[in-house]
């Protein structure tokens, strides 16, 4: 038997939104982060006898949005226009103000990325997830996800510094 | 720890939080930190920083309506598959109806046709040869063949299936007729076994009429005889007990 009206209903309360900025962050779109973020509980919904922790219910209906995004661009991937191994010496130093990051910008900055290091940068940012958890999210092993993340934090630094003089 | 790690950890620094640093070495972080104004002050920037992005990120407006529309969906989807479900479930019961009313169709129609001649030759057998006939019976079923009294098969009348406490139990009829009476004595041997009937020991019983023997025999552990009999035995058996 699926599940009761009552929990559907309860679970899309419960992460409908932190689900969908998720979904918006990766697709960058609006219209896909609808559908995808539907599709993702329409799936856990059918699979929820797979879901043995009902504390985990958030990392899982993540973990079910991205498969469910890498499928849908499975043919895209392949032109990604950033490849962090060309990017070069990143920046380690923060800036001396906090930087006015403006979130249209943040998001076609984050297009730029590839989902491998998008993805980690997303949930770095949302704060809730761990290490370890972005680590299962993604199958990778916790020191992968710390380097990709690294560089990434690098990328985004270096596109949204403000312009200097020689710009 | 020094201050070379200390830097390179504020990198994996959570936004606003206190890290995944064990307490001790995040204490020990935590004091070179503090100790340390231009470390400091890094790691100040960097928490700026780090929590701009984590605002930035998080600033996605939900379009309104979308969570409904969702929750709309998602419930009319569950609706779609329970009536789904129950119309699978009303077309498997009805197939298994079908399915029954077919078997039970079939089954009458394989009835066997009566058989007079067998019915006859049957009955023929156990007249010229009961002893035989008996034990093919008894043999038939896993029992042992013989009797435990060497009963006289002159007197046999018939020999089947009866009743015994609801449950069908091989039984061989044996009659005698006393001189000088009109009544007609006879003597019913049940063979029982416990798969059938608990194995303890039966005593022997006697009614108004009739009178119930038990008999046993270590060379057939598991298989009890029960004669009920309105005569002595004397009077059905030929010669002394035997086990074949």
């Amino acid at each position: 038997m699926g599940l009761a009206g009552a929990a559907i209903r309860e679970l899309v309360e419960a992460h409908y939104d932190s689900l969908y900025r998720y979904a918006f962050r990766l697709s960058g779109s609006a219209a896909d982060a609808e559908d995808l973020t539907q599709d993702a509980f329409g799936k856990a919904i059918a699979r929820h006898g797979q879901l043995r922790d009902a504390t985990k219910a958030r990392g899982w209906l993540f973990r079910i949005l991205r498969n469910d995004y890498l499928h849908s661009v499975r043919d895209e991937r392949r032109r990604k226009v950033v490849s962090l191994e060309s990017v070069g010496e990143l920046p380690a130093e923060p800036p001396e103000s906090p930087p006015d990051v403006d979130p249209t910008r943040l998001q076609g900055v984050l297009n730029e990325l590839d989902e491998s290091f998008r993805t980690p940068l997303i949930l770095f940012y949302f704060e809730d997830f761990s290490y370890r958890e972005i680590a299962e999210q993604m199958d990778l092993p916790i020191g992968t996800v710390m380097s990709r993340l690294a560089r990434a934090k690098g990328y985004l630094r270096t596109r949204l510094a403000p312009p200097t003089a020689d710009d | 720890m020094d201050r070379t790690l200390a830097i390179a950890l504020l990198a994996f620094d959570r936004p606003g939080g206190a890290g995944e640093l064990p307490p001790a070495e995040r204490a020990a972080f935590d004091a070179l930190v503090a100790a340390d104004p231009a470390l400091a002050d890094y790691a100040r920037r960097r928490a700026a920083e780090d929590a701009a992005l984590s605002t930035a990120m998080a600033a996605v407006a939900v379009p309104p309506g979308a969570k409904s529309r969702a929750l709309g969906r998602l419930l009319a989807r569950r609706s779609a598959a329970l009536y789904r479900r129950r119309v699978t479930v009303a077309s498997l019961a009805a197939s298994a109806l079908l399915g029954v009313g077919l078997a039970l169709g079939v089954a009458h129609s394989l009835r066997p046709t009566l058989d007079a001649y067998r019915a006859a030759y049957d009955n023929e057998r156990a007249i010229e040869a009961p002893e035989l006939a008996v034990r093919a019976f008894l043999a038939g079923r896993g029992l042992p063949p013989g009797l435990p009294l060497d009963l006289d098969y002159a007197r046999y009348l018939e020999h089947g299936t009866q009743p015994l406490q609801g449950r069908d139990v091989p039984v061989v009829t044996f009659v005698a007729a006393p001189p000088n009476t009109n009544r007609l004595e006879f003597v019913k041997v049940y063979v029982v076994t416990d798969r059938q009937f608990k194995p303890d020991n039966v005593p022997a019983a006697q009614s108004s009429l009739c009178t119930t023997t038990v008999q046993t025999d270590a060379r057939a552990p598991g298989v009890t005889w029960v004669l009920v009999h309105t005569a002595p035995l004397d009077l059905f058996v030929k010669l002394q007990p035997r086990l074949q």
